[in-house]
């Protein structure tokens, strides 16, 4: 069975980053190995951040290469913001990591085996590991990974070019 | 939540602070809900029209 792998918006956004081609191109050789090997998922909030990205040529590319890379999109209903404000809570997360928390809701609810994000500062970090984690096995769901392309690749044993 | 050095991550964070603050306003009203299925509207539509936009990119492309 192919493994299946969240991807968040920075993830999209950084096919466009012309200030760090080395994380560009990492990044892009990471989302063409993973439509090759694993299912892509992204829930809606993904092409909504997207859209909010400032220059109108920059976001119709960033949506472009989205709907390109054929990403599944998963939906879930008020579970999704039911989730996310537990999250919160089982965090003691502030407000502001609301939306955050929603693209984690998505990916335990989609049962992905990884959250793959360039957020070093929040989301790839050890407490949101351990309490993502924690939260996920209480409920007896699938706890995924939450790192960066170059971390979660080797985990998963991905081959990138 | 500190700003980021990186300037792609630190984008989405300040779209997603934003988001943050309107879906918790809408929460704090009771409609949670209905801002979320907005929001997930939104963001099909934007899909639906880059589909739209690649057709006759393809169309090109095989001619």
């Amino acid at each position: 069975m192919k493994r299946s792998l969240y991807l968040e918006t920075s993830i999209w956004s950084r096919l466009l980053d012309s200030a760090d081609l080395r994380k560009q191109r990492l990044t892009q050789s990471f989302v063409d190995a993973a439509a090759l090997q694993c299912r892509i998922l992204i829930s809606p909030t993904v092409p909504a951040e997207l859209r909010r990205t400032p220059g109108k040529e920059k976001r119709t590319l960033l949506l472009d290469r989205l709907w390109a890379a054929r990403p599944e999109v998963a939906t879930f209903g008020a579970r999704a913001e039911e989730m996310a404000l537990e999250l919160l809570s089982a965090g003691r997360w502030k407000r502001s990591r609301f939306a955050d928390m929603v693209h984690v809701a998505y990916t335990v609810l989609s049962g992905a085996d990884a959250l793959v994000t360039w957020d070093v500062d929040d989301l790839a970090r050890e407490r949101p590991r351990v309490v993502v984690h924690a939260f996920a096995v209480r409920r007896g769901l699938r706890a995924p990974l939450i790192g960066t392309p170059q971390e979660v690749g080797p985990w998963l044993g991905l081959k990138i070019r | 939540m500190a700003g980021s050095k990186d300037p792609v991550v630190a984008q989405v964070k300040r779209i997603r602070r934003k988001l943050s603050r309107k879906l918790m306003a809408a929460h704090r009203k009771g409609k949670l809900h209905e801002a979320m299925r907005a929001l997930e509207r939104e963001g099909i539509e934007a899909l639906k029209e880059a589909g739209k936009r690649s057709k006759p990119a393809r169309k090109r492309a095989r001619a």
